[in-house]
């Protein structure tokens, strides 16, 4: 791509028209203003534009549009003739950022008000990696060794301190059935018990006790909270379950991780026991389960559609996001826990070669993506008043030929 | 009430350092010098460059020394040394690791390691050979809250070490090796939940009232400073943002690397660092380090492990642009400070202790020998002599 006008931008006034929109955006006329122009513009929201133009300033997009598209003078123009031009990618489920060892608090099976963000290393360079292949938002989420693992945060994928990454704190409550939990606990057999790791749950069914326990727990909190401090009833605040309070009331949502059939039923039954909002994570086997998913209005986020094997010898098929697709299941695609060395464009890519459309699929790591981890209003498309992340692809994204050739972040470009 | 505990068992502890105090009493010591170093970029030299020391204090500097007073003090005369504050370590474990880290549980605020303090231990006996005059003897980084580091120092001839009472700090480790497998926490999450739940409870009134809980909370209202063990980039993170959480200014121990971001968040915040110690196999960056932080006056000392010395870290620095009175004070001012013992020791200041070290050059001139180290207006050390140190001359 060729930059213009550097110098121009400093001497010439920005274009009347742009400072109106600027000052409703909250800009000031010194913001920059860079202009992306002749690509095909996929703005995801809207039908992609050929020759498309795409006007960014003070970190925001400010306007999409045809070659038409009216642009102030002195802009920084970047040419992007023959390029590809997509929102930044939205991964919404990833452990990315934060040591495997830091993942999993596994001094107790219940952590509901560990932040995954307190183990966040801004230099993780699997950050680096995520962004050069165009993602640019993630949802970091605790790992699966725990059966509440805690809260997962929103962030970009670039950013020296976690202040400055961060989108949205305490952005979903882990919840995990299965096997995984009770993976590392023993039952105590004869001998002496020694260790923490002598505890409940050992067994698919203590995994189900011990979230049940949970919420119960919780609301018997909120309701002895209603005893006045002192007295010895009110035993006093506790910050977890303050956590589990909120996802009971709808305002933290509880992502499940589940993958075979059963847990994911599980999963289904514990929303509806205790009428929290919840999505489905993993998902290895919604393909069995898709019209309990559809009935239940739950969305499912699928991840690393391209592996051939999910732990707990869930049964993968790839026609799994054709199905959510048309019974009409909100779904996205995330590269997951086990996200070692994955690209989230290439499992799009793998989702459109076994039959998920092109836009839908380009819309799972993006809008969708954005819209079930609750920053849709902030990324996710190519719209007016979006933060501007950006990727110049040298072709089609969903293409494995094809490479991000810069990426933006807020209007700055943080490639390589 | 933990603090009365931590003074009760300083004092006792501090009981031989009192009487190798009381030795002196009564008789004065002048030494005159052919430099003095009083503190850093403070140098008197010539007919100034002398000491008056009673009582094991400092008892006047240069001029304002009363002719009474200096005539009527034993003299001693090192016309060609120099004589400096005597350095302090801001983190040691004096070799006695097995019995500093109660590991059992992560959260031990209220352990103190002046229990554990061997008066007569070896490696204490041996701090003074690199001119270590006072150090903090800490608890190891096994615990998230590990507990109160103490400050101590070397005693001289078979009176042993002392405890400094009033002294040190509060340590926490973010390192790996405070995660354990067996207790919580065994993440850095877990970590970070710890110390915020800590530092909550101790910052509410209704919080928990435990005695560990007790010294959180005088630590954060700052009747102690606190420490925090962050070797990595992503451990400093972790720390500056608990710290700004609860407006605190730790010192982080063991910083290694600073990026140019990192820095700009350090500088102004009050932050003060202790740099992992320098030796001939450190990166270039590091090297580089020291002068770049004295440049955005981030405040630093230096630490040393066995087989390094802080002389020599300082040196290296200076070979690296660190401006040289701020080298010494990396090893003397600043960690004296750090430690919450400025008022006691790291300066020559009147009213401090007399704890000196006696060169034949620069502190931070590698090629400068090592004579004497005095502690508490005691000699506690001398080189082998060949006639080169300067004589004494009693009237």
């Amino acid at each position: 791509m060729i930059i213009r006008n550097r110098t121009a931008l400093r001497s010439l006034p920005i274009a009347p028209a742009l400072a109106a929109l600027a000052l409703t955006l909250g800009l000031s006329a010194q913001d920059k203003v860079t202009v992306f122009r002749g690509a095909q513009v996929h703005p995801v929201a809207a039908a992609p534009i050929q020759n498309g133009v795409v006007v960014v300033a003070g970190g925001r997009i400010v306007a999409v549009g045809g070659a038409d598209t009216k642009v102030p003078d002195g802009a920084q123009v970047v040419d992007c003739t023959g390029k590809f031009l997509t929102p930044g990618l939205v991964d919404a489920g990833t452990t990315l950022g934060v040591d495997g060892q830091d993942l999993n608090e596994q001094g107790e099976e219940v952590t509901p008000h560990l932040r995954v963000v307190d183990a966040l290393d801004p230099k993780d360079p699997r950050l680096a990696r995520a962004r050069r292949g165009g993602v640019t938002t993630i949802q970091v989420n605790p790992g699966n060794r725990n059966v509440v693992g805690g809260l997962g945060a929103v962030i970009k994928t670039h950013g020296d301190t976690v202040a400055e990454m961060l989108v949205q704190d305490e952005s979903g409550l882990r919840l995990t059935m299965g096997s995984e939990p009770s993976s590392g606990n023993r039952a105590i057999r004869g001998g002496t018990p020694v260790g923490i790791y002598y505890r409940r749950p050992t067994t698919r069914m203590g995994v189900v006790w011990e979230a049940r326990k949970a919420f119960y727990d919780a609301m018997a909190y909120q309701e002895q909270k209603t005893v006045p401090e002192g007295d010895p009833e009110n035993t006093g605040y506790d910050p977890g379950m303050e956590v589990l309070v909120r996802a009971l009331r709808g305002e933290v949502t509880v992502r499940t991780t589940a993958r075979a059939e059963q847990d994911i039923r599980t999963a289904i039954r514990l929303a509806e026991e205790f009428g929290y909002k919840t999505m489905v994570e993993e998902a290895t086997e919604a393909w069995r389960v898709v019209d309990d998913l559809a009935a239940a209005g739950i969305p499912v986020l699928v991840a690393a559609p391209s592996q051939t094997a999910a732990p707990e010898g869930a049964d993968v098929r790839y026609h799994t996001l054709n199905l959510l697709a048309q019974k009409d299941v909100p779904f996205a695609i995330c590269t997951g826990a086990d996200n070692i060395g994955m690209s989230l464009a290439r499992e799009a890519m793998f989702a459109v070669r076994h039959g998920l459309p092109h836009d839908r699929a380009l819309r799972a790591v993006t809008l969708d993506a954005a819209r079930l981890i609750g920053v849709d209003d902030r990324v996710g498309a190519l719209a007016p008043g979006l933060e501007a992340d950006l990727v110049i692809w040298n072709g089609d994204p969903l293409s494995p030929t094809t490479k991000a050739e810069a990426v933006y972040i807020r209007g700055q470009e943080v490639t390589p | 009430m933990q603090r009365t505990l931590l003074s009760l068992t300083c004092a006792a502890l501090g009981l031989a350092g009192t009487l190798t105090a009381q030795g002196t009493d009564g008789a004065s010591v002048l030494i005159r010098a052919g430099k003095l170093i009083v503190a850093p970029g403070e140098v008197l030299a010539g007919n100034d460059a002398r000491i008056l020391i009673r009582n094991g204090k400092v008892a006047g500097i240069g001029a304002s020394i009363p002719a009474e007073a200096a005539r009527r003090a034993r003299q001693i005369e090192w016309a060609d040394a120099c004589v400096a504050p005597g350095l302090v370590a801001v983190h040691d474990l004096l070799d006695q690791g097995a019995d500093l880290g109660e590991s059992i549980d992560a959260f031990t605020p209220s352990l103190v390691t002046a229990d554990a303090f061997d008066p007569f231990g070896e490696a204490l006996a041996e701090r003074p050979r690199t001119g270590v005059t006072a150090l903090a003897l800490a608890p190891t980084s096994d615990n998230t809250f590990g507990g109160l580091a103490c400050v101590v120092k070397p005693g001289a001839g078979d009176m042993g070490g002392q405890v400094l009472p009033n002294t040190g700090y509060l340590k926490l480790a973010l390192v790996r090796e405070s995660l354990k497998n067996d207790r919580f926490p065994t993440s850095r999450m877990g970590a970070a939940d710890l110390i915020r739940s800590a530092f909550g409870d101790a910052r509410r009134p209704l919080g928990a009232t435990g005695e560990g809980t007790r010294v959180v909370r005088g630590a954060l209202e700052g009747a102690m400073p606190i420490a925090i063990h962050a070797r990595t980039h992503a451990e400093m993170t972790t720390a500056l943002d608990l710290a700004a959480e609860f407006d605190v200014t730790p010192i982080l121990l063991e910083v290694q690397d600073i990026e140019d971001k990192m820095l700009e968040r350090l500088r102004g915040s009050g932050v003060s660092l202790a740099l992992a110690p320098l030796g001939y196999g450190s990166t270039d960056e590091q090297l580089e380090m020291p002068a770049r932080l004295h440049a955005a006056g981030v405040r630093f000392s230096f630490l040393a492990t066995r087989g390094t010395d802080l002389r020599r870290a300082a040196a290296l620095a200076v070979g690296r642009g660190l401006d040289r009175a701020a080298a010494l004070a990396a090893i003397t001012q600043v960690p004296a400070e750090q430690i919450g013992a400025g008022e006691r020791v790291g300066t020559l200041r009147v009213g401090r202790d007399a704890d000196f070290v006696v060169l034949t050059g620069d502190p931070v001139d590698l090629s400068a020998r090592l004579l004497q180290v005095w502690i508490g207006g005691e000699p506690v050390h001398a080189a082998a002599t060949h006639g080169q140190e300067g004589q004494e001359a009693a009237r």
